[in-house]
C-alpha cells in the first residue's frame, strides 16, 4: 500500500519544486495555527488534507531511534525531527515546538533514504536514439507497485539513464520518489538533465562499434560547427545592424541637409556629385539598399544538448563494457574535454591504469546476474573489477544496472555484495552519502543531518543485518510507506 | 553446553545432539573456535568451538572453553557454519543430465554424468557451498535419481555422499511429450500409477519397487499448485509424502504444503524475481513448513545460493529458518541429515567460517573445511583508499 500525504505546504507557501524549504520561519510559532493535517489511510491510497493556513507545519518526530554514525559507531536513543520536507533536528531528544506526530522507533534504526546510482526502476522500455530524448519522460510515475517494492527496501532516489541502441541515446535524470499532488503517483526530477547518455554498443559487432564511435565524433564536431555558425551569425548580425544604423544616420543627415536645402540652401556638392554621374549614383543607392540580413542557422536542439556536454555543464555517461570500448571512451572524453563517467565496465579492470590516469570514474552494474546466463567466469571478472579498480585508484561506484527494473529494489543488498569483495567499503555509506555526492546532489541528499531533505527510512533493526525490515519511509517529509501490520508508535496522534 | 534442541521431522532421529561425549583417543584433534556459530536450529549461537577428529565433528562447545587439541584455530570474528548445500543443482553435470529416451527412467543416475573436474565445483566450494544435491533434468515423468556430491573432495574424503536418490518425478507440462509419452496431466498420472503398481507387483530392488514400498524418497518438481495437488494425491495412495520442489508462486498452496509438513525446496531467486515468488518461503514458514534452497548453481553465480536465502529473509522468512534452509534442511532433502548440514557430533566435518552471518551478503568466506581438512583459505580482500578517493567528488 502506498499511502501518500497531500503536499503539506500546498498553496501560497509552496516553495518551488526542487528547492530546500526553510523551516526556520515555522519554528516557535503558535501551535494554534494548524496546517494541513494529513492522514495515512489505513487501507487505501486515498489521501486528503485540510486547508493550509500557512503558518506552521506539523512535525514528525522519530523518537528513541538508533542512528549509524559515519565513523561506524551508533548513537542510541536519538531523535530525528522532520518538518516541511526537511530534517530539522538530528541528535538527542529535544522539546519540539508546535504540533508534532511522534513515532516511537525504539529498537529501530533511522537512516537517510537509499540512492541507486544506476537504475531502471519504473522505466518503460525505450529505444531512444537522440540527444533530446529524456529518461524522465520514460519514467512511469504511476508504477506504484514498483515504488512500493523500492520503499520496502528503503530506496527513495535513483539515477535513470536513457537507454537505446548505440551512440547518443538521450539525457539521464536523477529522480526522487516524492509523492505527487493528490497521491497515487510519485516522482520528482531532482535533476532532469543529469547526464548525456552515450552507448558505445559493446554488444555490437566490431565494425558497427567503430561506426558508432565515428558518428559520435561527427555529432560532437557538428555541434561545435553549429556553435561556430551561430557565433558567425551573431557577428554578422551585429555588423548588419551596425550598417543599418550607419545608413539610417546617413539618411537622416541627408534628409536634414535636404530639408535645409528646402529652406533655400540646396546642397550643390551633392547634387553635383550625383547629378554629374546620375547613373552611378542610382546604382550606389541600390547597393546601399542591398545590405543583406544574415541568415540565422536553423535551430538544432540535439546540438544544444551536446554543447552542454562539451561545455561541461552536463556530465557524460558512456556505457562501455569491452576494454577496447573503454579505451575509446577515454580518448573521446579527452578529445572533447568531457566530464565523463563510464558505465557498465565489465572489463574495466583490464584498463584500470588508463582509467586512473584519465581520472574517469566508473559505474559498475550489479555483481549478480539477473538471468540464468551469466557464468562464474564473468562474475569473477566483475569481482576483480572492483578490487583492481580500487587498487589502481579509480573512483568507482556500483548501481543495480539497467538489465531490468525490479533489480532497482535491492540497492543495499547489492552494496553488501560489493563490500564482501572489496575491503573498507561501508555498504550503507556507498548507497547514501557516496551515491548522492556522485550524482551531484550531496548538498541536499544522502545524509541524515539538519537542513537536508527529509528522505528518511525507519528500519526494524540494523539495516545490514538479516531479518531487518523497513517499517516506514518518508520522502520529502511525507510518509510514503508503512509496513503493513506495524504498530509504529503513537499513530493516534496523527489522526 | 548443548545446542538448542530442535526436532527435525525430515531428519528422523539422525541428529545426535547431546554433547560432551567422553574424549575419544583420536589423533589429530583440531579445534576451531569463533565468536559465533550456526546451531542446528539455525540460530546464531555465541562463542562456539568445534572439535574435529578423524574427519568428523567430535564435539561442539558453546561458551568459553579450553579444548585440548593438536591444533587450534581461533577466529577473532566470524561465524562457524555447516557447509552450505545447494539443492536441485546441476554442478558438474551441465548438459549431461537430461535423458529423454522414455518418459519413465527410474534407473538413470545423474551421478554417472558427474564431471568431477568442472571448475564450477571449486567456484561453489570457495563460496561456502561444500555439497550439492545434483538432479536430473525434468524431461520425463520419472527422470532418474539425484545424487549428493561434495564440491571439494580432498584425498580420502568421499566425492559422492549419496548416488541413488531421491528419485525425480515431474507431473506438469515439462514431462508431457506427444511422441515419447503422455501428453496430458491425466495421462502422466495414469502412466506413473501403472509403473508404481508394476514395481510393487514385481518386488525386488528396482527403484520403483522401493518407492512403492516407501523405501526410496521422491522429489517432485512442481511448477504449479496443480502439480503439487497431483503429487500429493498419487503418492498419498502409497502412504508417501514426496519432497516438493516448488519453482513458482506458492503463496496460495502454502497452507496445503504446511499440512503435509516436511521440507519444501524453493529457489533460485535473483534480484529480478517477482514479489510473489520472494514471499513464498515466508508463507511456507507461517504455514509450518521448513524450506531448503536451490541456488541454481552453476547457471547462477556461486553466491546465488546465499542470495536466494537473503532475499527470502528480506521478504519475511525468519533468519533462523533461512539458515536451516541452507544447511540442515537441505541435508534432509538429500537424505543425508546424519552426515552433513549441521554442527553436531558425528557429522562429517564440512565446515565454513564466514566473516559474518552467512545471510548477510557482505559476509566473506574465510575458510572452508571438508572432511576435517582445510581446503580453502581466503586471500585478504583488496583495500580501497576510500576516504581520499571520495574527497574528489
Amino acid at each position: 500500500m502506498i499511502a501518500t500525504f497531500d503536499r503539506v505546504d500546498a498553496g501560497e507557501t509552496t516553495a518551488p519544486p526542487g528547492e530546500v524549504r526553510c523551516t526556520g520561519r515555522s519554528r516557535g510559532l503558535s501551535g494554534a495555527a494548524v496546517l494541513a493535517v494529513a492522514f495515512v489511510a489505513a487501507a487505501g491510497t486515498q489521501a486528503w488534507g485540510q486547508p493550509n493556513f500557512g503558518l506552521q507545519q506539523r512535525a514528525t518526530v522519530l523518537e528513541h531511534a538508533t542512528l549509524l554514525k559515519t565513523d561506524g559507531g551508533t548513537i542510541d536513543d536519538a531523535m530525528v525531527v522532520i518538518r516541511g520536507g526537511v530534517i530539522e533536528h538530528v541528535g538527542p531528544a529535544i522539546e519540539v515546538q508546535g504540533r508534532a506526530t511522534r513515532i516511537d522507533c525504539k529498537g529501530g534504526y533511522v537512516t537517510s533514504g537509499l540512492i541507486d546510482v544506476y537504475s531502471a526502476l519504473g522505466m518503460t522500455t525505450t529505444r531512444s536514439g537522440s540527444a533530446v530524448n529524456r529518461a524522465f519522460d520514460a519514467f512511469d510515475r504511476y508504477d506504484t507497485d514498483s515504488f512500493r517494492e523500492a520503499f520496502r527496501n528503503g530506496v527513495t532516489m535513483m539515477y535513470l539513464p536513457a537507454t537505446g541502441s548505440s551512440g547518443i541515446v538521450g539525457i539521464g535524470a536523477v529522480v526522487r520518489l516524492a509523492p505527487g499532488e493528490g497521491g497515487g503517483w510519485a516522482g520528482e526530477a531532482v535533476k532532469d538533465e543529469a547526464a548525456l547518455c552515450i552507448d558505445l554498443g559493446s554488444g555490437d559487432a566490431a565494425l558497427r562499434r567503430l561506426s558508432t564511435l565515428e558518428s559520435l565524433r561527427r555529432q560532437f564536431k557538428d555541434a561545435k560547427t553549429y556553435r561556430e555558425s551561430l557565433e558567425t551569425y551573431e557577428d554578422d548580425l551585429k555588423e548588419y545592424e551596425q550598417k543599418i544604423k550607419e545608413r539610417a544616420e546617413k539618411e537622416a543627415k541627408e534628409e536634414a541637409k535636404s530639408k535645409e536645402g528646402g529652406n533655400g540652401k540646396p546642397a550643390p556638392a551633392e547634387d553635383k556629385k550625383e547629378g554629374g554621374k546620375p547613373g552611378e549614383g542610382d546604382k550606389k543607392d541600390e547597393k546601399k539598399d542591398e545590405i543583406t540580413k544574415p541568415k540565422k542557422p536553423s535551430p538544432d536542439p540535439s546540438a544544444d544538448v551536446v554543447l552542454k556536454a562539451i561545455d561541461r555543464e552536463m556530465r557524460v555517461r558512456i556505457l562501455a563494457d569491452r576494454s577496447s570500448d573503454i579505451l575509446n571512451a577515454i580518448d573521446f572524453a579527452k578529445e572533447f574535454n568531457l566530464d565523463a563517467v563510464i558505465e557498465g565496465g565489465s572489463e574495466a579492470y583490464l584498463v584500470a591504469d588508463q582509467l586512473a590516469e584519465a581520472k574517469i570514474p566508473i559505474v559498475l552494474g550489479s555483481f549478480m546476474g539477473s538471468g540464468l546466463h551469466r557464468n562464474d567466469q564473468y562474475r569473477r571478472q566483475l569481482d576483480r573489477s572492483a578490487a583492481v579498480l580500487a587498487d589502481a585508484g579509480v573512483k568507482w561506484v556500483v548501481g543495480s544496472g539497467v538489465s531490468d527494473g525490479p533489480s532497482g529494489r535491492f540497492v543495499l543488498l547489492n552494496a553488501q555484495l560489493v563490500a564482501a569483495n572489496v575491503s573498507d567499503v561501508d555498504p550503507l555509506r556507498m548507497v547514501t552519502r557516496d551515491a548522492a555526492e556522485f550524482l551531484g546532489v550531496g548538498d541536499r541528499f544522502g545524509r541524515l543531518a539538519p537542513r537536508r531533505a527529509a528522505d528518511v527510512v525507519v528500519w526494524s533493526g540494523d539495516p545490514l543485518a538479516a531479518g531487518t525490515r523497513v517499517e516506514r519511509v518518508y520522502v520529502d517529509g511525507k510518509l510514503v510507506y508503512r509496513e503493513s501490520g506495524s504498530a509504529g508508535g503513537s499513530e493516534g496522534g496523527e489522526q | 553446553m548443548n545446542w538448542t534442541r530442535r526436532t527435525m521431522l525430515a531428519c528422523g532421529g539422525a541428529l545426535a545432539l547431546g554433547i560432551g561425549a567422553g574424549p575419544a583417543a583420536a589423533q589429530n584433534r583440531i579445534a576451531i573456535s569463533a565468536p559465533w556459530g550456526v546451531g542446528p536450529d539455525g540460530s546464531l549461537m555465541k562463542d562456539v568451538t568445534v572439535v574435529i577428529a578423524d574427519g568428523r565433528i567430535e564435539r561442539v562447545l558453546q561458551g568459553p572453553a579450553e579444548v585440548k587439541a593438536d591444533k587450534t584455530y581461533r577466529f577473532e570474528s566470524g561465524v562457524i557454519s555447516p557447509g552450505l548445500i545447494d539443492v536441485a543443482s546441476t554442478l558438474g553435470v551441465v548438459g549431461n543430465n537430461a535423458e529423454r529416451k522414455t518418459s519413465i527412467e527410474p534407473d538413470v543416475s545423474v551421478v554417472d554424468a558427474l564431471d568431477a573436474y568442472s571448475s564450477t565445483l571449486l567456484d561453489a566450494g570457495r563460496a561456502g557451498v561444500t555439497s550439492a544435491m545434483i538432479a536430473p533434468a525434468s524431461t520425463g515423468i520419472v527422470s532418474g535419481a539425484c545424487a549428493t556430491i561434495r564440491t571439494f573432495a580432498p584425498q580420502g574424503v568421499d566425492r559422492v555422499l549419496r548416488g541413488d536418490g531421491p528419485l525425480t518425478v515431474t507431473l506438469g507440462p515439462a514431462s508431457w511429450d506427444d511422441e515419447l509419452g503422455p501428453s496430458s496431466r491425466a495421462g502422466v498420472l495414469q502412466e506413473l500409477r501403472d509403473a508404481l503398481r508394476n514395481g510393487k507387483a514385481e518386488g525386488g530392488s528396482s527403484r520403483l519397487a522401493r518407492v512403492a514400498r516407501g523405501e526410496l524418497d521422491v522429489i517432485v518438481d512442481a511448477a504449479s499448485d496443480e502439480d503439487v495437488d497431483s503429487a500429493m494425491q498419487l503418492f498419498g495412495q502409497y502412504g508417501l509424502t514426496p519432497i516438493v520442489r516448488h519453482t513458482a508462486d506458492l503463496v496460495e498452496t502454502a497452507s496445503e504444503l504446511g499440512e503435509n509438513g516436511g521440507v519444501v525446496v524453493v529457489g533460485p531467486y535473483t534480484f529480478a524475481s517477482d514479489v510473489r515468488l520472494l514471499a513464498g518461503p515466508a508463507s511456507l514458514g507461517k504455514a509450518g513448513c521448513e524450506v531448503a534452497f536451490s541456488g541454481g548453481l552453476p547457471y547462477l553465480e556461486a553466491d546465488a545460493l546465499r542470495l536466494t536465502a537473503a532475499l527470502a529473509v528480506r521478504y519475511g522468512l525468519d533468519p533462523a529458518a533461512a539458515r536451516r534452509g541452507l544447511t540442515i534442511n537441505a541435508a534432509a532433502v538429500a537424505g543425508l541429515g546424519n552426515r552433513i548440514g549441521a554442527l553436531t557430533p558425528g557429522s562429517d566435518a564440512d565446515i565454513v567460517v564466514f566473516s559474518q552471518d552467512p545471510l548477510r551478503l557482505d559476509a566473506r568466506v574465510l575458510e572452508v573445511w571438508v572432511g576435517g581438512e582445510r581446503v580453502h583459505k581466503a586471500e585478504p580482500a583488496s583495500a580501497s583508499d576510500d576516504d581520499d578517493a571520495w574527497k574528489a567528488w
